[in-house]
């Protein structure tokens, strides 16, 4: 797998995470660009994972910030009810999490219903996490979020440790993302989002690789969630709502590039900045949103890395 | 009354029609023969306005056909009846028909017409057309296109998918239709029968027009006779 | 008991008719109107805000039911366009992404510049007993306007030749088109009637409860579920999923807690989409 087509994938990676290592740095000892700098990591995490999913095999997951909160949840209140530490209610989350997404994808992909059937799943999906949470008050303190603080993962609690090993979430599911995708896996994903019913019929299993590829983003969406958690302090629906994650990522992978290895982390870094001059406008932040996906995915679907690279005249992996 | 001249048609890259004109005059029945693949089919779609022409033009009536969608060219005559015939499966024979003669005031006096042309038909108006033979729903396809009252009916292998005992009986009709002054173009794969209802016909190869005459004379055209009806 | 299931069979028509509507536009357009619940909440507001100008009722009930249906016709006729030039899968794809980018949109919007405003109707008479059992009359209209409206819509389609021509279109778009039938003048039509059954769903939902701003993708996605659970291209079977699901959530609501019925009601969903994915009753009739 280290040959040299991969060399432009390692430098880029390699560039990505210089660049990222020293941005705290750059924050200038400010808390608040610090906290939005590793918020912005965990996005980028919620990127590279939709781009496995909705990227590489074309399913619209709508839920993908409700699994992210499944896993936040389930092993912050497995932590507070039961005792368990950490380090065992995490995975416990992130398998939650994937397990669920892989359940969504079969489902749709078995019962051949096509696109339309993982939206309306997922997006009904991330209404019943809402109301789950609300409704479990006694444990999940409903609307008003709990505070995560003092569980156990004491690193996470410490400001400028959280960057840099929400840093090294990143940069490992970048690569895991580039050894997938170089491999006959990423080459199937390509058969099959092409055109699913000829990558049937040249022997490719679309389920089993659809299903894999939901498995393995929703995982990634719990592990960047279950991490959040514990460095946050604090968690809430609203955390992890359809807007602000689902809406927030598409965008930022279309506006990054889908499909491609740093488009997502270009997006999500360029609408970080973007986003900042967005909140202030209070409601009027999702008619923002909206004319961003609309504008977004007609007119600009290749997104910076291919328009970028078309003006340096490089492949930007 | 429908006059194409040098038109190409293409299909993403592939070229499947090239520098083909072809003329049917009022009155006329006209037959578009081909071994499969020669482009029969898309030449009558170019036609209908199901498929973009890259050169050339189509003329009805000396009106260019351009551009126009489907089912402005059906209002304006030109009625094509596709070999998958594309009927509403789940709708009665009749709802079929009345859907041909979707803004025909006289679609009442077309059904006596149709009915006469078609008595299987009259003995099915409420069955579902999904449920219908092989035969039968060739005969509906048609009929339908009728109650459109087309000055020009377009066929495309109307025998196809038919026993020969049906493919007669579907051609005496077409025969009867000629009689009663109906303007007709079709394709077919089975030479003799087309020739036999067709005043003129022409041979399409690859997308190209190799030869056309009248009919008579080209059943004595050494090709077609070798090519086609298999005599040495 | 009885109670209970007539308040259930009333809400479930309510969400028919808002199913309804979205199913008619994806049966036909080929695209799944994700901006569906916002239609209600915009024929809601504007009549709340033109009962709040002293507009009587009743009109200003029919005017909200126009403005969704306007809006709906300004819809399929700007944005829906780019859906409409793709086919199959990219089309719903595409329609999929620019109604939820809209419905995002419209909710921003709305919410920022009318941020309080709510539809609730009230009648003059506030119950009605019928055999002996004390129903409200808000409920009672908003299952007559359901009632009706879908009854009408049903003559419509089988009784009349517009009717037929779409159905004929759901079957067959080839065959349609073949037959003179202008698809898009047809779809625009769909669409409008889909957005003015949202619209009355909308003004139906003002009358039982309330209707407030925040609530347009909540009751898009219940429409989705609905939808789904009677067949995308089934009106029939969208009708009685409507009302089992409906009958579903008022029971869940009131033994287990409203929270918690959703996972009811999507356990229930799904269970029926694992049994009948075809939907309840197939295809179109």
């Amino acid at each position: 797998m280290i040959n040299k087509r991969s060399w432009p994938h390692y430098g880029a990676l390699l560039i990505v995470g210089l660049i990222l290592a020293l941005i705290p740095l750059a924050t200038g000892g400010s808390p608040y660009y610090l906290r939005l700098a590793t918020l912005m990591l965990v996005y980028m995490t919620y990127a590279i994972a939709f781009n496995i999913i909705f990227g590489h095999t074309k399913q619209l997951f709508l839920c993908l910030g409700a699994l992210a909160g499944c896993s936040a949840y389930l092993s912050v209140v497995l932590i507070r009810e039961l005792g368990l530490p950490p380090v065992v209610t995490m995975p416990l989350g992130v398998l939650f999490a994937s397990s669920l997404g892989a359940f969504f994808s079969y489902v749709s992909v078995r019962r051949g219903l096509g696109g339309i059937f993982v939206g309306v799943i997922t997006i009904a999906f991330s209404l019943v996490f809402y109301n789950l949470i609300l409704g479990l008050r006694v444990f999940t303190h409903g609307e008003d979020g709990m505070r995560t603080r003092g569980l156990g993962f004491g690193l996470l609690e410490h400001v400028l440790a959280s960057y840099y090993i929400l840093l090294a979430i990143l940069l490992l599911s970048l690569l895991l993302y580039h050894f997938l995708m170089s491999s006959r896996i990423g080459l199937a994903f390509r058969a099959l989002s092409d055109n699913e019913k000829i990558a049937e019929l040249a022997g490719i299993d679309v389920t089993r690789y659809k299903v894999f590829a939901a498995c393995i983003g929703s995982a990634l969406f719990g592990i960047a969630g279950a991490s959040y958690a514990q460095y946050n302090g604090f968690i809430s629906p609203a955390i992890f709502s359809l807007v602000s994650v689902d809406i927030v990522v598409f965008i930022m992978v279309l506006l990054g590039g889908m499909g491609t290895l740093v488009g997502p982390i270009i997006g999500a870094g360029v609408f970080t900045i973007v986003n900042e001059f967005v909140r202030p406008l209070g409601y009027l932040n999702l008619l923002v949103y909206g004319a961003f996906l609309v504008v977004l995915f007609l007119l600009f679907r290749e997104g910076l890395v291919v328009t970028l690279g078309k003006m340096v005249k490089l492949r930007i992996p | 009354m429908i006059r194409v001249e040098g038109i190409d048609v293409s299909y993403d890259e592939t070229a499947v029609l090239r520098d083909v004109s072809i003329q049917v005059d009022e009155g006329e029945t006209v037959a578009v023969i081909g071994s499969n693949g020669s482009g029969k089919t898309t030449l009558l779609k170019a036609i209908a306005g199901m498929l973009r022409t890259g050169k050339g033009k189509i003329f009805f009536d000396g009106m260019g056909l351009d551009r126009l969608p489907t089912h402005k060219i059906v209002r304006l005559g030109i009625v094509y009846v596709p070999a998958e015939r594309e009927l509403f499966p789940l709708m009665t024979v009749m709802e079929n028909l009345e859907l041909g003669a979707y803004r025909n005031k006289e679609w009442r006096k077309l059904l006596d017409i149709v009915f006469r042309l078609f008595p299987r038909l009259e003995e099915r108006t409420k069955q579902l057309a999904g449920t219908l033979s092989g035969g039968e729903q060739q005969m509906l396809a048609i009929a339908r296109g009728l109650m459109a009252k087309p000055k020009v009916l377009l066929l495309d292998e109307p025998s196809s998918g038919l026993a020969p005992i049906l493919v007669d009986e579907l051609y005496r009709q077409l025969h009867r239709l000629k009689e009663e002054g109906l303007t007709m173009l079709l394709t077919e794969q089975q030479v003799p029968i087309a020739l036999s209802l067709a005043d003129r016909a022409y041979v399409l190869e690859n997308g190209r027009i190799r030869i056309s005459g009248k009919s008579q004379d080209l059943l004595d055209e050494p090709e077609v006779r070798r090519a086609y009806l298999g005599v040495a | 008991m009885i109670s209970l299931i007539i308040d259930g069979i009333i809400f479930g028509l309510q969400l028919s008719l808002l199913a309804v509507g979205l199913t008619l536009i994806f049966g036909l357009g080929g695209v799944l109107n994700l901006a569906h619940g916002q239609l209600a909440v915009i024929a809601g507001i504007s009549a709340a805000g033109l009962i709040g100008a002293g507009v009587n009722v009743p009109l200003a009930a029919l005017l909200g039911v126009l403005i969704a249906g306007a809006s709906g016709l300004v819809l399929d006729r700007s944005l829906m366009l780019m859906a409409y030039r793709y086919k199959g899968e990219a089309r719903l794809l595409l329609g999929l992404v620019l109604t939820l980018g809209l419905s995002l949109a419209i909710e921003g919007y709305l919410n920022y510049s009318f941020p309080l405003v709510a539809l609730s109707i009230s009648l003059p008479i506030l119950n009605v007993t019928l055999f002996g059992i004390v129903v409200r009359t808000t409920a009672i209209s908003a299952a007559l306007i359901a009632i009706l409206t879908l009854l009408s819509l049903f003559l419509f389609l089988r009784g009349t030749f517009l009717g037929k021509a779409i159905r004929s279109i759901v079957q067959n778009e080839v065959g349609a088109e073949l037959c003179g039938i202008d698809q898009a003048s047809v779809r625009t039509l769909i669409f409008v009637l889909g957005a003015l059954m949202a619209g009355l769903a909308g003004i139906a939902q003002g009358l039982t409860t309330s209707l407030d701003v925040r609530m347009g993708m909540e009751l898009t996605i219940l429409a989705l579920i609905v939808a789904t659970v009677g067949g995308v291209r089934s009106i029939n079977g969208t009708l009685a999923a409507g009302i089992l699901l409906g009958v579903v959530n008022v029971f869940a609501s009131f033994y287990i807690g409203t929270y918690l019925t959703y996972i009811i009601l999507l356990t229930t969903a799904g269970l029926t989409i694992l049994l009948r994915p075809s939907g309840l009753l197939g295809y179109w009739t």
